[in-house]
């Protein structure tokens, strides 16, 4: 029988700034976000999304800064809710990972913020996540995850 | 904390080896990978999932917010916060 390679078994992961665009309305990104959650629904590999995700996700959407919060906590709950009705994964981390998480910041000699880049990548990663898709410009990824833009 | 079993199964030499390649890749033990794919084929077996039933916020994304970068997107929130004290 033919050896199967890695890429027969690839999960989709999305990333917070689609969530978000998906949500709210305005932009040129709206609808293209959309769109690449229902390609992500649509693909038999399965997708999903991090707990670390979904509290970026709820950080910006009911922010409160000086005028009322752009969505409702009612609003961003329904969100995600209906995204994991239709078949999204909510994934957190494995055995040992906030360890394994320091560790390859640690070598990677990831600075800042972009520790949460690498803390849902593992995340994702964990959870048998191959590809990620995001729009963000500077994602820092772990070995074995393919990022990719789909709004690009 | 969920209880852990062992057990013995026989498993084609080719996809076991496969398996452990795949492991060493993802920085993962054996278990991890079996699990997972446990995981997803007792997943693909319950009924299909909804279409996704949009919700869209009631409000705008923020002026000056960009989420084309996390560094952006916390520096946001942050000065943000700030502002709003």
């Amino acid at each position: 029988m033919a050896r199967k390679s890695r890429q027969e078994f690839p999960v989709i992961a999305v990333d917070t700034n689609l969530l978000l665009y998906a949500l709210f309305p305005q932009g040129a990104e709206h609808t293209l976000a959309r769109t690449a959650l229902l390609r992500a629904q649509a693909d038999e590999r399965g997708w999903g999304f991090t707990v670390a995700n979904a509290s970026e996700f709820w950080s910006v959407a009911t922010r409160v800064g000086g005028e009322r919060a752009p969505a409702t906590p009612a609003e961003a709950v329904a969100f995600l809710a209906s995204l994991i009705r239709a078949g999204a994964q909510l994934w957190q981390g494995q055995a040992d990972f906030g360890l394994r998480l320091l560790a390859i910041a640690s070598r990677g000699e990831i600075l800042g913020r972009r520790i949460f880049d690498l803390q849902i990548a593992l995340a994702a990663r964990d959870n048998g996540a191959t590809e990620i898709w995001t729009h963000d410009r500077g994602f820092v990824a772990v070995a074995g995850l393919r990022v990719f833009d789909p709004l690009g | 904390m969920a209880i852990i079993m062992k057990t013995t199964v026989e498993i084609e030499e080719d996809l076991l080896r496969a398996a452990k390649r795949a492991a060493i890749d993802r920085n993962c033990t054996l278990r991890e990978m079996i699990e997972r794919g446990l995981r997803r084929e007792l997943a693909a077996g319950a009924k299909p999932p909804a279409g996704i039933a949009w919700i869209t916020a009631s409000g705008e994304l923020p002026r000056g917010l960009d989420l084309s970068s996390r560094e952006a997107m916390w520096e946001w929130l942050e000065n943000r916060g700030k502002n709003s004290q």
